[in-house]
């Protein structure tokens, strides 16, 4: 060791941050004290799960449920009693983690699962000046780069491709795909049993485009005479099912029995696609009890399909559990590791696909679908890790010409088994570390909300945290502040109450990450544009079409970001990034996150 | 719910079939994250396989974390060695327990079954070059690291004989390299392939197009490993000299002085090795002629100094890649590479030839 910091130029006794101490942070502490770096902040919130176990190899079946910044410490410890470690069980958002925090540091390494942790920790390091090793992996993909203020490419450089959404009507009325069911038994948990999101509304959609095309006479009036576009009034589900105590046979019948029938009342819908058949408790009885899917007796238990029948009794089992443990702990996040939540989605999502004769799922399968789940495993951590170690060492020498871009390839390309390229250079228009970051955003300010534009534009697809937010009028007019309850009273209001409208520039700034970015509007009333909803101009992210085999390289899109009040700075899993290949530059790039414990689209 | 199968495990394990093997909740559980990427197949068929590990260095305590982590069914680990823990290398992750002194491999025992107490683990304490060809016979693979060229290529002729799957590695600093011979590999491989979508049967107006999955089988025949180290290079043309990574050869130097001092370069001689280290690559130039057209020479020198130390990082992608491959060569999924994987830390390169 005392020759490598002599051949390093004694850079290895720099002080260095780890932001994840999950499957690549395990490894890569390892590899830190091993190779002499031993001056180590590690930051992790989460707490150990036994599926770690496969991989995070500092932690045991016996410190389930600890905290992994902690464990990975003592762990550390013991092959290197001469480290100096600061663990941290804490979020790398909380206020402590400001720009003079990171400014301690020779170095950042990213060890993360999420991508609303690494746009935050990027913006942290550009502010600080920081240089920031970036990573992720996905099964046995990987990727690593260095991030350096005004020298390479920025984590935000280039747009990430979104998680893929389903429109709400496809999701309510019409669906064709069993993630269609997924989502939709999901947002029926969070009716029940969780926090109210109109966003998860499951009922039967009237305002479904498709019953309103062409002739507006077919709009009010389908052909047996029911009205869809004037459903029966109706309370809202929870209080409906709290009327009937959360009776699961009635609950069953109303949801795939008469929304059914309603459903199909919209006649419209049903002109090109196979009619749903609603599904009554009493119908049940007559159901085989074996599944109609065939079964591959290779599998695991979880990896059966239920019948039916199976997923009936599930279902009111489930909802009786989760109504009981509601009463108890107060309002329910949906949890793929909780096995009631599991289950209740399980069984939901495939008494609907029956319905609409979808292909039905395991619980496993239902599992990642729902859960997200990025497969994981040691030996991509254990290289990957050692790939940031070794951008590491020429990063604390100073030697930042010398770093590299590398991916790990499914196969070797042109006699490689990890392509690697110099750092590509930034992005000039980037919205985050450009000189004067500037985004576009096409809106309808008649009617698009102050709060919509905080909530979805600034914290969810801008990732700050508490923006300020004025007027570029020479007036410096405040329409948001981060200082709670300021301008609460803008909040309801449309933009074009401000007299914001067309090519207005909005001033906005997040003061914890040192980030400012002006926001031009473009208005427009085209279309049938939702009113909450924006378009960035320019900035499309476009998913790149597949290569037609899996070859060379995988295509994995996965996840989005979670919603912001779930906000975590720390991985789960450590690992569980997306790798796209941007086929015409022969990279792969940074594209998505794989938090495994945040929900699919909505 | 197999909760309370674990009991039952081990009357199961005697069964053969591979198809019959099952798993506990226990399993199911922790395996959970790469049975989802390599499919519970491929799991039975590691649960179900015995590996020895030959050498407790850097490079080999990678390699047996990883298969450890993954569930095979047993790993041995071979080492002659004490440990001394005032010398921390790659391998210290896998050694705390160990008082000085003791068996190196024995002390490599204890933290294994912390990693993973669903695995066996044992230790053997013997020279490798002592072990009878019956030895490794009890193994599906086998995996030597730290050992000098004709030891590897001795022990590679022992298992083909016993038809016993091969791979070594070796790190030297800044540099590893990964041999394989998985004799005559068959194995399978998902591949997506453009369906056009009929579900249900409707006409729906823009068809979607859809990947869908086959699982097609192949073959991969492998050679023997001292194909790889005696192979001659002498009769390319220059336009196949230029194809060639120069990285591939800084290996081939490094093996060979190993295979003549029993060792790779040292700080305490590092002068005197850096010089001898020059030497052979200018002997491997010669006789592979590999200076052509008026160039000074093909493989870098002075690269001494990037070698005298067990470098973790370096171990850990070594310790990966060689994994990776032990898991294609006894899932039977995916394809193995074939033959020779050089890493070169300085330069960022990560180099597959297939050479025979």
């Amino acid at each position: 060791m005392e020759y490598l910091n002599t051949l390093c130029n004694g850079s290895l006794s720099s002080r260095v941050l780890v932001v994840g101490a999950g499957g690549i942070g395990c490894e890569l502490v390892k590899n830190l004290v091993l190779t002499g770096v031993c001056n180590i902040d590690l930051i992790d919130l989460d707490t150990i799960d036994v599926s770690n176990l496969n991989r995070q190899f500092l932690f045991q079946r016996k410190h389930v449920g600890k905290s992994k910044a902690e464990v990975a410490k003592q762990s550390a410890l013991k092959f290197n009693p001469r480290a100096n470690i600061t663990a941290r069980h804490a979020s790398v958002f909380d206020s402590e983690y400001n720009v003079d925090f990171f400014s301690q540091f020779s170095l950042v390494m990213n060890a993360l699962d999420n991508r609303t942790a690494r746009n935050h920790v990027n913006r942290m390091c550009l502010a600080a000046n920081i240089p920031l090793i970036e990573s992720g992996t996905e099964g046995y993909l990987g990727q690593i780069t260095v991030i350096i203020k005004g020298k390479s490419e920025c984590y935000e450089c280039l747009p990430k491709a979104t998680q893929k959404t389903f429109p709400g009507c496809t999701i309510r009325n019409t669906p064709s795909e069993p993630i269609h069911c997924i989502v939709w038994a999901k947002h029926l948990f969070a009716q029940l049993f969780g926090e109210y999101d109109a966003d998860q509304e499951v009922a039967p959609d009237a305002h479904d485009p498709e019953l309103q095309v062409t002739d507006p006479e077919c709009n009010t009036t389908s052909a047996n005479g029911i009205e869809p576009s004037a459903p029966p009034a109706r309370v809202s589900t929870r209080d409906w099912v709290g009327s009937i105590g959360y009776d699961g046979t009635q609950l069953f019948n109303k949801l795939f029995s008469e929304d059914i029938k309603y459903l199909l009342s919209m006649d419209r819908l049903w002109q090109k696609r196979r009619s749903p058949v609603p599904l009554s408790w009493e119908d049940l009885r007559d159901l085989p009890s074996n599944s109609d899917t065939p079964q591959s007796t290779q599998g695991l238990e979880e990896q059966r399909v239920w019948s039916i029948k199976e997923c009936g009794d599930v279902f009111v089992t489930c909802v009786s559990k989760l109504k009981q443990l509601m009463e108890k702990d107060g309002d329910l996040v949906w949890d793929k590791d909780d096995p009631a939540a599991l289950d209740f989605v399980t069984a939901t999502a495939n008494i609907r696909s029956h319905i609409f004769a979808i292909q039905q799922k395991s619980r496993f399968d239902v599992k990642s679908m729902a859960g997200n789940i990025i497969p994981a495993i040691a030996s991509t951590n254990a290289i990957v890790a050692g790939l940031i170690v070794m951008e590491a060492l020429k990063v604390l020498q100073g030697e930042t010409d010398r770093c590299r871009a590398t991916f790990l390839l499914r196969k070797p390309s042109c006699k490689k088994l990890f392509s690697s390229l110099s750092l590509p250079v930034p992005n000039p228009n980037c919205y985050v570390c450009s000189s004067q970051p500037e985004a576009t955003i096409k809106v309808n300010a008649n009617s698009f909300l102050l709060k919509t534009l905080e909530e979805k534009v600034l914290k969810e697809r801008f990732s700050m945290i508490a923006p300020d937010v004025e007027i570029d009028d020479g007036k410096g007019t405040i329409l948001i502040s981060s200082e709670e309850g300021e301008t609460e009273e803008n909040m309801a209001w449309p933009l074009a109450h401000f007299n914001i409208g067309n090519n207005d520039r909005l001033k906005c700034d997040d003061f914890m990450q040192n980030f400012q970015l002006v926001l031009i509007i473009l208005h427009t009333e085209e279309g049938d544009m939702d009113p909450a909803s924006f378009e960035v101009v320019g900035d499309v992210p476009k998913p790149e079409p597949e290569p037609s085999n899996n070859s060379t390289m995988e295509i994995v899109t996965v996840n989005q970001i979670g919603k912001q009040k779930r906000r975590r700075a720390d991985s789960e899993g450590g690992e569980g990034e997306v790798c796209e290949l941007d086929s015409k530059r022969a990279k792969v790039s940074v594209v998505s996150d794989g938090s495994e414990d945040e929900c699919i689209a909505y | 719910m197999a909760t309370d199968s674990q009991s039952s495990l081990d009357t199961r394990e005697v069964t053969t079939s591979i198809s019959q093997v099952q798993f506990s909740q226990a399993e199911a559980e922790v395996y959970d994250r790469q049975i989802r990427l390599w499919g519970v197949e491929a799991q039975k068929r590691l649960r179900s396989a015995r590996v020895l590990v030959s050498g407790v260095c850097g490079l080999g305590a990678e390699i047996i974390k990883n298969l450890v982590l993954a569930g095979v069914k047993s790993v041995t680990i071979l080492d002659h060695e004490s440990y001394d823990p005032e010398s921390v290398s790659g391998a210290g992750f896998l050694l705390y327990h160990g008082e000085t002194g003791e068996n190196i491999a024995k002390v490599a025992v204890t933290r294994c079954q912390e990693l993973n107490p669903m695995v066996s683990v044992e230790a053997q304490q013997d020279r490798l070059d002592t072990k009878s060809n019956e030895f490794f016979s009890q193994f599906d693979i086998v995996c030597v690291t730290n050992a000098n060229k004709s030891e590897l290529i001795r022990v590679n002729q022992i298992c083909r004989s016993l038809n016993v799957k091969f791979l070594c590695g070796d790190t030297f600093g800044f540099y590893g390299f990964m041999a394989s011979d998985l004799l005559n590999h068959s194995y399978n491989e998902e591949v997506l392939k453009v369906k056009a979508d009929t579900s249900l049967g409707n006409e729906r107006k823009r068809r979607k197009m859809e990947n869908e999955k086959f699982v097609e089988i192949h073959e991969e025949q492998f050679t023997p490993i001292s194909n790889i180290f005696n192979h001659s290079w002498e009769h390319l043309t220059n336009k196949q000299i230029l194809r060639l990574n120069y990285s591939v050869f800084i290996l081939l130097a490094l093996i060979e002085f190993k295979e003549q001092k029993n060792r790779g370069p040292k700080y305490e001689t590092l002068e005197s090795d850096s010089t001898e280290l020059d030497e052979i690559a200018t002997q491997l130039e010669k006789k592979h002629n590999l200076v052509r057209e008026g160039k000074q020479k093909f493989i870098p020198r002075g690269l001494a100094k990037y070698t005298p130390m067990d470098l973790s990082p370096i171990c850990a992608i070594l310790g990966g890649v060689i994994a990776q491959e032990v898991i294609k060569g006894l899932s039977g999924k995916d394809q193995p590479l074939n033959n020779l994987f050089v890493y070169n830390g300085i330069d960022s390169n990560a180099i597959v030839e297939k050479i025979s």
